[in-house]
């Protein structure tokens, strides 16, 4: 809707004033995503760093079938753990929303604790949590439940769960408003039109919700797919995600070229996958 | 169509006390209004009927049948929820649509009826348009329609004009009489604004305190109110404190008014005498009436299409409503017929 005080500004420091946020974007996103651009058409040198070049060999490799298929390990993991992140998040934030407002405050305020939680400490905790000295399995030995204790991480499993764990605040906190909208007589009207409880959900709340749980799920894709600690301490080898790699790439390897390829391509691949979504849920409604 | 019977419910939220003890029959095929302050009940009493609340204790019949036995999604009523509650993800047909979509009925069918729905309450034409691209007044119709696509044997709404400015307000209220007149659904209104209720209902039910207060028609409630919360919720009301005299008078501000009073009254007991201010006369000099008060007048009101005066009588003002030539200061008489007084019980 057009309002018309909502007209262009009468004097210049509204623009002004947007050149600071544009200049720190600039400064610290758009610089840094130029230099590894760069880099990745680099030449490494063996034993040595690499030298500045434009050749596709960084490239070339980053498309051979390991690292293609590294790439895909990292979206089927992102996508699984978005997942299993949603159909946890949305009954939960659908019923917290329900909730008396006093009794909501608590729930909110725990998440957002947990959402300050680092990386790092959660991946400890639950490599801890899981393992065979210390871990849960000794308490199930205790209770009977298990006759001697086992080692859960790393494993395909323990990776999720710590995937999951780290992403559910977001996923809630995302849910949250527009679940919290929701207008509860919504339902009630599907009730007195005939709509038992079930299929009131499924043909009244879910199209409501529809745009918001789609956003939630790429949010949480894409957090997933940077994630490079978790699957580095509770994953094994073969669930490495791209990040794993990078890393060793740049790190441990000292082949920068080859890790700025890599970063691009998984950039590319997430960029690529969000858009798509997106395009699908709006084509949709 | 049976009559609609409540028989003793009663409804707690946690501590609060929403209705209690509350018994009613409804008559079959008329309008009738919930009228009351907000929090008295009168949404929980209708939401219970639409069961969408569960009593804590009482019935609800529908002739015969056990409504409160029945789920919600069972009932077959029709409800207009204040908000509206249309599907904002359906277009306007499909919205009014949507209970023969849950019961299966074939599209062509469905579509039909929606347009016939839409020449009910005259938005034909309207059934492409997105929910979004409605005014207030065609939502609180399409909202209508949706309700009564099922025909249903009761006809629910909470509320349902308090969203609409106050000219749209007074034309749906003789729409929605006229249309109820034309169906025949014995159809039930919430609402706060005793105005409101008094165009359209057959029946009111006053309610406040979480019980019914008075159910009858609207002049009755108007004229014989049952008791003070009644008397002073419908419209202005004056009330002079008074002592029963004898079986057939009271002695009210320093003069004796002959009145009929109901039996239970014992000689000596404390009353309210009630007495509209339209009912009330004012005359700059004695008149050979019976039943006059001297005062004083202290302020005037002029609301335009009346005056409204206020008159000091032993201490006590009273309102008046009618055309006067009078000024503040003015030493006047009022005088009533004893017919439009009603003793209230203190």
């Amino acid at each position: 809707m057009n309002h018309p005080s909502y007209g262009k500004p009468k004097n210049r420091w509204p623009y002004f004033l947007l050149t600071y946020p544009a200049i720190m974007i600039l400064l610290l996103f758009f610089v840094p995503l130029c230099i590894m651009f760069a880099l990745s058409f680099f030449k490494r040198i063996q034993s040595a760093f690499f030298e500045p070049a434009f050749v596709f060999e960084n490239y070339v490799r980053a498309f051979s079938t390991f690292f293609l298929q590294r790439i895909g390990v990292s979206l089927w993991v992102a996508a699984v753990a978005a997942f299993i992140c949603l159909l946890i998040a949305f009954p939960f934030t659908f019923f917290l929303s329900r909730l008396r407002r006093s009794r909501q405050v608590p729930y909110l305020v725990l998440l957002i604790s947990i959402l300050s939680l680092s990386e790092v400490i959660i991946a400890f905790s639950w490599s801890l949590l899981l393992s065979k000295t210390s871990g849960i399995s000794n308490l199930l030995v205790a209770l009977k439940l298990l006759d001697a204790p086992v080692s859960w991480a790393p494993g395909f499993v323990a990776m999720l769960s710590a995937l999951v764990y780290i992403s559910l605040p977001l996923a809630i906190i995302v849910l949250y408003p527009s679940l919290s909208r929701l207008d509860v007589s919504l339902t009630e009207a599907a009730t007195t039109l005939g709509a038992s409880p079930i299929v009131s959900f499924f043909n009244v709340v879910l199209p409501n919700v529809r745009q918001a749980l789609l956003t939630t799920f790429i949010l949480v894709f894409i957090f997933v797919l940077g994630s490079y600690l978790i699957p580095q301490v509770l994953g094994r080898p073969e669930h490495w995600t791209l990040p794993v790699h990078i890393t060793d790439q740049a790190l441990l390897k000292s082949n920068m070229p080859l890790a700025a390829a890599l970063a691009m391509l998984l950039l590319i691949a997430s960029a690529g996958l969000s858009l798509l979504t997106l395009r699908l849920g709006r084509s949709q409604l | 169509m049976p009559n609609l019977i409540i028989q003793a419910i009663s409804k707690r939220f946690g501590q609060t006390v929403a209705l209690e003890d509350v018994s009613l029959t409804l008559p079959e095929a008329k309008l009738i209004c919930f009228l009351g302050p907000s929090g008295c009940g009168k949404t929980t009493l209708l939401r219970l009927i639409a069961g969408l609340e569960q009593a804590s204790s009482g019935k609800i019949f529908l002739g015969e049948t056990e409504l409160s036995a029945i789920a919600a999604h069972k009932r077959n009523i029709g409800m207009v929820f204040q908000s509206f509650a249309l599907f904002p993800h359906l277009n306007v047909a499909n919205n009014i649509a949507y209970g023969l979509k849950i019961r299966g009925v074939d599209k062509l069918t469905r579509l039909k009826r929606a347009e016939e729905l839409l020449e009910l309450v005259q938005l034909s034409g309207l059934g492409k348009r997105h929910i979004s691209q409605l005014s207030g007044g065609q939502r609180q119709r399409i909202a209508m329609a949706r309700a009564l696509a099922l025909e249903p044997d009761l006809f629910l709404l909470d509320e349902p004009l308090s969203a609409l400015d106050a000219k749209l307000r007074e034309a749906m209220q003789v729409e929605l009489k006229l249309l109820q007149q034309r169906l025949g659904i014995t159809t039930i209104v919430v609402t706060h604004d005793q105005q409101e209720a008094m165009t359209m209902a057959d029946v009111i039910v006053v309610m406040g305190e979480n019980r019914v207060q008075q159910i009858g028609a609207p002049l009755e409630i108007y004229h014989k109110p049952k008791n003070r919360f009644v008397a002073d919720f419908i419209g202005s009301n004056n009330f002079i404190p008074a002592l029963v005299k004898d079986t057939q008078s009271v002695s009210a501000l320093g003069s004796i008014f002959e009145i009929a009073l109901p039996k239970s009254l014992k000689v000596g007991a404390q009353v309210a005498l009630s007495i509209r201010p339209e009912k009330l006369q004012l005359y700059s000099s004695e008149p050979p009436k019976s039943s006059k008060l001297a005062g004083t007048i202290k302020f005037i009101r002029d609301l335009g299409s009346t005056v409204e005066t206020f008159v000091e009588v032993a201490g006590h003002e009273l309102s008046v409503k009618g055309i006067q030539h009078l000024a503040t200061g003015d030493k006047v008489w009022l005088s009533f017929d004893p017919a439009d007084a009603v003793i209230l019980e203190v």
